[in-house]
């Protein structure tokens, strides 16, 4: 479903690579949780993939169709959801949704009917009539979220996609997430609440300083005993053994 | 609804709050009142700046009917209304195509790019028609009533406005994606936009001048005014050098018949010349210009860590100096300013057709009537002040703010000293402009030391209530709300609104000015009434500005 392979990126063909030679793939079916400390390249390799950041070496495939070379096809195998809100303030969240579903080319009947299904899914069906610049943080993510996922992508690229959103909201889109691998399809996102990765993800993969340190299942990354997700990340990230005041 | 189309609405509707009125309309009448009457003021404040430029053109209507060329109005809008788009179109093109806030989420859509730049060279565009429509109307108005031309030529007048941005705005977006692309390969990047864009403005302007300087070859100066003055449309062709469309603008609505179709055909088909390859260049490198700004400027160089401290003042006053420095948008429309004023001032000094401007002979030839009086003093101080006046930053400095303006909320910090840090950063950009500008002038003028003094402190004098002017506008109905920088500072009326109530300031000193030497009054009371004015101003500014730092600040939301 998405595969990376070789791939590499250095901001402004600087000496600091921000990615670098990172492979992976991911599998149908499979929720994919994509961890890192901050600056360790999560977000630029996720945004490579979404096709907002040109790849300097390597390649990705969505679909069987590279982003680089085939970009729409590539884009329409998924959903996309950035780390940040910027979104059109002075639209209503209909307006921004039924924007999604054209670009999309999702039908009518389906857009309405997975719309609605969102709108109630995130208790925002009242709101949806509103100016985006109206809405709290939390709201703003789940019109993102209800975007990304509308036109039923077979791919998820979710960015930090709990960040902002309530308990109950967070609950929802996991068991969303779980009901789109049920179905064959494939979840990709980062997060650092390592709790969530540990409970949710079938295979884990963590980046550090722009290169894969480990990729695997749980159970793979666990050296010995029965470590929680926690320890194995600081220890391999090297986080663990410094002290800070 | 295509893709496209569906684009192209959004953009539309985000960008001019269609949504947002519509919402106001039914929801929150207050807040549409608010729009309607801000509106309303920008329209009579413009209303001023029409009514002159309809005068003007009314007096250069009937001079050029003289010369059996009253078509040339025609001309001398057309032109002027290009060269203005053109010149500061690379501005208005960097900001809405490459600089905005939307590029990541419109890259990650399964949208081509081609049809991304055409959305918003639309969205430009339809922000030009304003530009147009003032330099074209008039003309339009004024000839066609003079001729008493019919529909048909109304309906092609509204044709050639609406064809008129495009041509430099296609120049202006070619230059801007050439230079897009070299900013994301280097490192540098908001330093090479800022300075590659400031470079890129005076090729366009040394280039027009070159395009203005061509004199026919093979023909004697003289042969050349008597075949100016001979043809129909020669006084028309030799002032549309400046700006070729305007030619074919003059001839398709002053002609009649298949010589008004051909030159509409060639104004129609040099724009699509122009437009359609640029738009085939987009699909192949505008990703990569427009995404460049996601990239982090990564520095291998590492600095040193300071941890100087300043007063409250001065960390704000510095704060929006690095925030304007560091924004491309913000430092290209904030500090033009001291480039242009310079520049325009230093023209003489490049010798050839450039001291040929008609305009600037007119400006140096009054300012040397006045040998080295006091009028020749408030002249000068006169155009330092309006050009001090072109600063966005002062009338922007509340809306740069945007989201952020929580930071300023809540620090421990009184408003009246954050206003006051801010009001000297803003005064300071205009202080720069109106020194450089005046440093050119003393050169190109020769001006006494005495005489560039007087008119530079006096400028400068006045340029403080003007910013206080400014920062009461902003302070009062910031633009917190917005999707990209440029529409804090680019497309934000508060800084129209500032370089208006600019503008009011110099006209009422020139009006109080020129009565007093009316009078012939001394120099000692010429000058103690202007001191006395502006002291007055700029205490009540101050005093404002206070008040309303504390009133506002509890209500102001980012």
């Amino acid at each position: 479903m998405l595969s990376i392979k070789n791939v590499s990126k250095s901001y402004a063909r600087g000496k600091v690579k921000a990615v670098d030679d990172i492979s992976l793939e991911v599998r149908p079916g499979e929720i994919f949780g994509f961890l890192g400390p901050n600056g360790a390249g999560k977000t630029t390799t996720i945004k490579m993939i979404a096709g907002v950041l040109p790849i300097d070496s390597g390649t990705i495939t969505i679909n069987g169709c590279d982003i680089e070379k085939d970009p729409i096809n590539a884009k329409l195998s998924m959903g996309y959801v950035p780390d940040t809100h910027d979104i059109y303030d002075r639209l209503t969240g209909i307006e921004y949704l039924n924007f999604i579903a054209d670009v999309y080319g999702v039908s009518r009947e389906e857009r309405k009917r997975s719309i609605e299904k969102y709108l109630d899914m995130f208790d925002m069906k009242q709101a949806a009539g509103q100016p985006i610049k109206s809405y709290s943080h939390g709201m703003k993510q789940k019109i993102i979220v209800a975007g990304a996922l509308l036109h039923n992508p077979p791919l998820w690229i979710l960015d930090e996609p709990m960040t902002g959103l309530d308990p109950k909201a967070a609950h929802l889109l996991k068991e969303e997430m779980n009901r789109h691998c049920e179905k064959g399809y494939t979840v990709f996102f980062s997060t650092h609440i390592l709790e969530v990765a540990e409970r949710l993800c079938h295979r884990i993969g963590i980046i550090n300083k722009g290169k894969i340190i480990a990729v695997g299942t749980l159970d793979e990354l666990r050296s010995s005993g029965d470590e929680s997700l926690e320890s194995i990340f600081l220890e391999l990230t090297g986080e663990g053994s410094e002290t800070h005041e | 609804m295509s893709k496209f189309l569906s684009l192209l609405k959004l953009q539309i509707n985000s960008r001019f709050g269609l949504s947002m009125a519509r919402y106001n309309f039914r929801h929150n009448r207050k807040e549409l009142w608010k729009t309607i009457g801000m509106a309303l003021i920008i329209i009579f404040a413009l209303g001023q700046f029409v009514f002159l430029y309809t005068y003007m053109m009314s007096k250069l209507h009937e001079a050029a009917r003289l010369m059996n060329s009253p078509q040339l109005i025609l001309t001398m809008g057309a032109a002027a209304g290009g060269l203005v788009i053109l010149f500061f179109g690379i501005f208005y093109i960097l900001g809405a195509l490459f600089l905005a806030r939307d590029t990541e989420f419109l890259a990650s859509l399964p949208i081509r790019q081609s049809s991304v730049f055409l959305s918003k060279f639309i969205l430009v565009l339809m922000g030009e028609y304003p530009i147009a429509l003032f330099f074209m109307l008039p003309p339009v108005i004024i000839y066609g009533t003079g001729a008493q031309k019919g529909i048909l030529y109304y309906i092609a007048a509204l044709i050639c406005i609406l064809l008129l941005p495009i041509v430099p705005l296609v120049i202006s977006s070619l230059l801007s994606m050439v230079l897009m692309n070299v900013v994301s390969r280097s490192r540098r990047r908001d330093l090479i936009i800022i300075i590659g864009s400031l470079v890129l403005f005076l090729a366009l302007f040394a280039g027009q001048n070159f395009l203005f300087s061509r004199i026919p070859e093979n023909s004697s100066e003289m042969e050349l005014y008597l075949k100016i003055l001979q043809s129909r449309d020669g006084l028309v062709e030799w002032s549309g050098r400046i700006f070729p469309p305007s030619v074919w603008i003059t001839k398709a609505l002053s002609h009649t018949g298949a010589e008004a179709i051909k030159n509409l055909g060639y104004l129609i088909l040099l724009s699509a010349a122009c437009f359609v390859p640029v738009w085939m260049l987009s699909s192949l490198i505008y990703q990569r210009g427009a995404t460049a700004q996601l990239e982090a400027e990564k520095k291998t160089v590492r600095k040193e860590l300071t941890y100087k401290g300043s007063s409250p003042v001065m960390v704000i006053f510095k704060n929006e100096w690095k925030i304007i420095l560091r924004t491309p948008v913000y430092a290209l429309n904030s500090l033009i300013g001291i480039i242009v004023g310079p520049v325009l001032m230093a023209m003489p000094l490049f010798g050839g057709t450039f001291a040929q401007d008609p305009d600037l002979q007119a400006l140096f030839s009054l300012i040397d009537r006045f040998g080295s009086s006091s009028a020749r003093v408030l002249i000068i101080s006169g155009v330092l002040t309006l050009f001090g006046c072109f600063n966005a930053a002062i009338s922007s400095t509340y809306s740069r703010e945007g989201n952020s303006l929580w930071i300023l909320k809540s620090i421990p910090v009184k408003p009246q000293v954050q206003a006051a840090g801010k009001l000297m950063a803003g005064y300071s950009i205009s202080l720069l402009c109106a020194v450089a500008t005046s440093l050119a002038m003393a050169l190109s003028l020769r001006l006494s030391f005495g005489v560039w003094l007087s008119g530079t402190v006096l400028s400068a004098a006045a340029l403080f209530p003007v910013c206080l002017a400014g920062i009461l506008i902003d302070i009062a109905r910031p633009k917190l709300n917005w999707n990209n920088p440029t529409e804090a500072i680019k497309q934000n009326m508060n800084v129209v609104l500032g370089m208006l109530a600019g503008a009011t300031v110099i006209v009422a000193l020139g009006a109080v000015s020129y009565g007093l030497l009316r009078l012939q009054a001394s120099p000692v009371l010429l000058y103690g009434a202007i001191v006395v004015i502006l002291a007055a101003l700029s205490a009540a500014g101050v005093i404002a500005l206070g008040k309303t730092a504390v009133r506002v600040y509890s209500r102001l939301e980012g």
